[in-house]
């Protein structure tokens, strides 16, 4: 490609200006897209992404675009690295992020995140966890936690 | 004096002003900063130095300590110098208390041999969380980050290493502690709740549920009745037994692939825990006990005739 060292300007929705190589800012399909349909000369406006979680995005793209030649061992425990530094809060608004640019890699590692925090949790410790009201009734509760008893023996 | 705040901000706008991404992950600077404000150079022991940690994560977390009895916000604190257990500390929202609203955040810290339990609550009673801080887990991090936050100007950044160490501390007490406390207190008073899982799209939901094993799924169901719903899919169960069993299924119709998954975890469960017994049981027993199976055939000739 001979525009690699094009700038893509994407601005966050509190108004944080970030200039990005287009090789790192092609990992999101939804750029590579506006690209394309030579709609990314001016700056993109991203309304729902603040510049911090934007900035962590572009960390993330520009570690995959750098580790192109890496072995995938060594992008593995990038990724881990990654994504354990971050905490539920942010977690939310990276996977909402990545999904709205279309990062894939991105949003299979943070889903996957959320997947392993659930992992071998009791339902108590989910609804903690997550804060989710428990909107059964104690009868259902108890018909839905008779029918999935098999499931109850984890911690053996 | 609202200089302890704005750190958080501060660094991350730094960080995105000059392009240098690395600088992000801008917490452990933070925590250098708070425990040279509060340490100083006097220091102290390392369940004090983990308290002040806790109080580092719910200050970055939007949190302000308050003094319940005047009801103002305290912005100069230091911690006593010695770390007396109990010890409790309060903290409050600044938009809970330009409103003059009374429900506030208690934290107790109580040492408990190696240990330091905290447990954090509203006064007005909600769930306790407790959160339990192994000092043989941490103390070698935040020695070297006190060490480091000694030198002043903040320049030396901390190694890779250490910086993971750090985040790990940050992320429990943030996780555990700070984002259950903070939910609790903006649901119970009216204020916009921090983003979760639940607040998700349903196709990331999904997604979510999609990428977890299928006794997770189960337990998953039994938390609410978004869950329930959602875990109800029967393409997602039949994904999930050929994932967990294998793909030799032969697909009947009306399959209801859920059951199939029940029963047939229930039945691996059982062969598993025959064969623990019987590799438990036979070594021990089996070679003391002289065998007759070689008179078996007599016996049998012997009892037939008759």
């Amino acid at each position: 490609m001979a525009s690699t060292l094009k700038k893509i300007i994407l601005k966050s929705c509190d108004g944080k200006i970030l200039e990005v190589e287009e090789a790192v800012a092609v990992q999101s399909q939804m750029i590579k897209n506006m690209i394309e349909d030579d709609c990314a000369n001016e700056e993109i406006p991203l309304p729902d992404i603040t510049g911090e979680i934007l900035s962590m995005i572009i960390e993330y793209c520009k570690m995959h675009v750098d580790g192109e030649n890496n072995s995938n061992n060594e992008l593995i425990a990038r990724d881990a690295d990654f994504i354990t530094r971050v905490d539920l809060n942010t977690l939310y608004y990276l996977i909402v992020a990545a999904n709205f640019l279309n990062v894939k890699s991105l949003l299979d590692l943070t889903c996957q995140r959320v997947a392993d925090i659930i992992k071998g949790k009791s339902p108590e410790e989910i609804r903690l966890t997550f804060n989710i009201k428990n909107d059964f009734t104690p009868e259902e509760e108890e018909e839905i936690r008779k029918k999935n008893a098999w499931a109850f023996d984890y911690k053996d | 004096m609202s200089k302890k705040r704005n750190f958080s901000q501060v660094t991350d706008s730094e960080a995105i002003d000059s392009f240098e991404l690395s600088e992000r992950f801008s917490e452990p600077n933070f925590l250098r900063k708070v425990l040279l404000e509060e340490l100083g150079d006097n220091g102290g022991g390392i369940h004090k130095l983990l308290a002040v940690t806790v109080h580092a994560v719910l200050i970055e977390s939007g949190f302000v300590r308050f003094d319940p009895v005047s009801g103002l916000q305290t912005d100069r604190f230091r911690f006593p110098d010695e770390f007396h257990s109990p010890f409790s500390l309060c903290y409050s929202l600044p938009a809970l208390l330009r409103a003059n609203l009374t429900d506030y955040v208690l934290l107790r810290f109580l040492s408990v041999g190696r240990f330091i339990q905290i447990y954090g609550s509203l006064v007005k009673g909600s769930w306790i969380h407790r959160l339990s801080l192994d000092e043989h887990r941490f103390s070698p991090t935040l020695d070297l980050v006190r060490a480091n936050s000694c030198k002043k100007d903040g320049q030396g950044s901390l190694n890779f290493s250490l910086e993971n160490h750090v985040m790990e501390l940050w992320r429990i007490v943030k996780d555990g502690l700070a984002l259950p406390l903070l939910t609790d207190l903006c649901s119970e008073t009216h204020l916009p709740v921090p983003a979760c899982f639940v607040r998700l799209p349903t196709e990331l939901k999904f997604k979510i549920l999609e990428s977890l094993p299928g006794n997770d799924i189960a337990r998953l169901e039994c938390v609410c009745s978004e869950m329930r719903y959602l875990a109800s899919g029967n393409d997602l169960w039949k994904r999930k037994v050929e994932q967990e069993f294998g793909v030799e299924l032969f697909e009947a119709y009306g399959t209801i692939w859920k059951r199939v998954f029940g029963s047939r975890w229930k039945e691996r469960k059982k062969r598993r825990e025959m064969r623990k017994k019987r590799s438990q049981v036979e070594p021990r027993y089996f070679p003391t006990v002289p065998s007759y199976d070689h008179l078996y055939g007599y016996y049998e000739s012997y009892f037939s005739d008759s």
